[in-house]
């Protein structure tokens, strides 16, 4: 239902910038909207703004954050984790590009974080004939990759010409209305950094830190779900994405546990404040496994070209 | 054809504009907010820009890592609106509860506000942690008046003013001594 009705909404906002649309409209008393569905209450009021404000495309952080934070608490290097780089020339569609250009982007920021420099030239090198695919090769310049292969294996330089790379690319498909190519590049990256942290973490351990970040992803796959939905209506096949998508936070959401525990503020001498709050997704053995599970079939269907 | 308050059209897009940085030669404010002084800080991709009118309140969400020192700064065109940008970060809780309809359990969600800038003399950078990976969200208000100003960036004279909050982002630190023992 909700869906339903914030759709049209979100679509208007795609279509219309604020000089063009907004200010023509701000004069009216009322504006209507169309709506397929006959029997479809649309009418909103102010309290429903906070919906719309949660259904606003989000701006997430990079897969090279995400292992930062991963590899400060353990794990370690595997190559057989990632998607091999010669699976390039598989991924023939947009979509399936788009996504694969994001599990790229994550297997690079694992390599960056766990110290396995040696093929990160080589997955840039990928990247960025994917992105001339993707009409968005203007990020990938050779300049760019002449300094990645001039690196070495200097990891702290190589993490910020990749992050840097992933920001610009990011930007450039926002402002470039390719939303869709942005919500399948970040889906695909988010999946392939579960899956490395799945596998990474193994059996399932009460209590342990690894478990517990993978846990707290769910605050990412709801922004990640809440992005696709909203560019599904530039490109409708990102509705099958959709669908995984909402299956596995129907999974997070079984562990949803209820605590009349309040944030925590705090601040220290320099001025930072310090937020505490822990995570209302609790994990047992058997919900990590099925959630794992779940992980590993979209992982899969993205790497083989099954999804779309 | 539904009938649609217009506030909430107005509001639906130019929310939408700040989360996604789209809006005519408003796509990179940020870049003119205050960096500050400690150069390990990083840029982060959750920066955004967006359109705003005087009055006008839109919210973003913010990812946030565990251990992670984030340092918010907001900054405008706007010269008349150069530190006095409001906004809050709050958390949103959610509870479990029986919708008594449809008798089926839904979640509900509760507010509760981190940092609010005007019961901190309008500061308008932030420097903060948080001790788990959470998502929080920040409510982002231009005050009245904010379009008597002259544009001092690339945007066209309008009522509209562009506003920027720049995220930066480091690996997180602790001060004060270490204890032993």
């Amino acid at each position: 239902m909700k869906k339903q009705f914030i759709l049209p909404i979100t679509a208007i906002a795609l279509t219309c910038g604020f000089a063009s649309c907004g200010e023509e409209e701000a004069n009216e008393d009322a504006t209507k909207i169309e709506k397929d569905g006959p029997d479809m209450d649309t009418t909103l009021t102010v309290d429903d703004q906070r919906d719309l404000d949660a259904h606003t495309p989000n701006k997430l952080p990079t897969p090279n954050m995400f292992f930062e934070v991963m590899s400060s608490i353990g794990g370690e290097a595997n190559m057989d984790l990632v998607n091999p780089v010669g699976n390039k020339d598989n991924y023939v569609t947009k979509n399936q590009q788009a996504l694969n250009f994001g599990v790229y982007f994550a297997d690079m920021a694992y390599m960056l974080n766990y110290n396995n420099t040696i093929e990160v030239a080589k997955y840039f090198e990928a990247l960025k004939e994917m992105a001339d695919k993707l009409d968005a090769g203007v990020i990938f310049s050779e300049e760019v990759l002449n300094k990645i292969q001039a690196q070495g294996d200097n990891k702290d330089s190589l993490a910020s010409i990749s992050e840097g790379a992933y920001i610009d690319t990011y930007a450039y498909l926002e402002d470039n209305e390719m939303g869709d190519v942005l919500a399948y590049m970040v889906t695909g990256g988010w999946i392939e950094g579960m899956h490395i942290t799945a596998n990474m973490i193994g059996e399932f351990k009460e209590g342990s830190e690894l478990i517990e970040e993978f846990a707290a992803q769910h605050i990412m796959l709801e922004s990640i779900y809440e992005n696709v939905l909203i560019y599904s209506e530039q490109n409708e096949d990102l509705l099958i994405l959709e669908a995984e998508l909402s299956e596995l936070q129907a999974l997070f959401d079984e562990g949803f546990v209820d605590s009349d525990e309040t944030a925590s503020v705090e601040t220290e001498e320099s001025g930072k404040l310090v937020f505490s709050e822990s995570s209302d997704i609790k994990l047992n053995a058997e919900l990590f496994g099925t959630i794992v599970e779940k992980i590993e079939s979209i992982r899969e269907k993205i790497v083989k070209n099954e999804l779309n | 054809m539904k009938t649609l308050n217009k506030k909430i059209i107005g509001a639906s897009l130019g929310v939408f504009l700040f989360g996604s940085s789209i809006g005519q030669n408003c796509n990179e404010e940020y870049t003119y907010c205050d960096r500050g002084k400690d150069k390990n800080f990083q840029m982060s991709n959750q920066s955004v820009s967006g359109t705003f009118a005087a009055g006008e309140t839109h919210e973003v969400s913010l990812i946030l890592y565990k251990g992670t020192d984030y340092r918010l700064s907001f900054c405008s065109n706007d010269e008349a609106m150069d530190g006095k940008i409001e906004y809050e970060i709050i958390t949103r809780k959610k509870k479990r509860v029986l919708d008594p309809t449809t008798k089926r359990y839904v979640f509900k969600e509760q507010e509760e506000s981190l940092f609010k800038n005007t019961n901190n003399e309008l500061a308008q950078t932030v420097e903060f942690q948080s001790k788990d990976t959470k998502k929080v969200y920040v409510k982002v208000t231009l005050p009245t008046g904010a379009s008597e100003g002259k544009n001092k960036n690339s945007l066209k004279a309008s009522d509209a003013v562009c506003v920027g909050m720049l995220v930066q982002h480091q690996k997180g630190t602790t001060t004060g001594f270490n204890r032993q023992g």
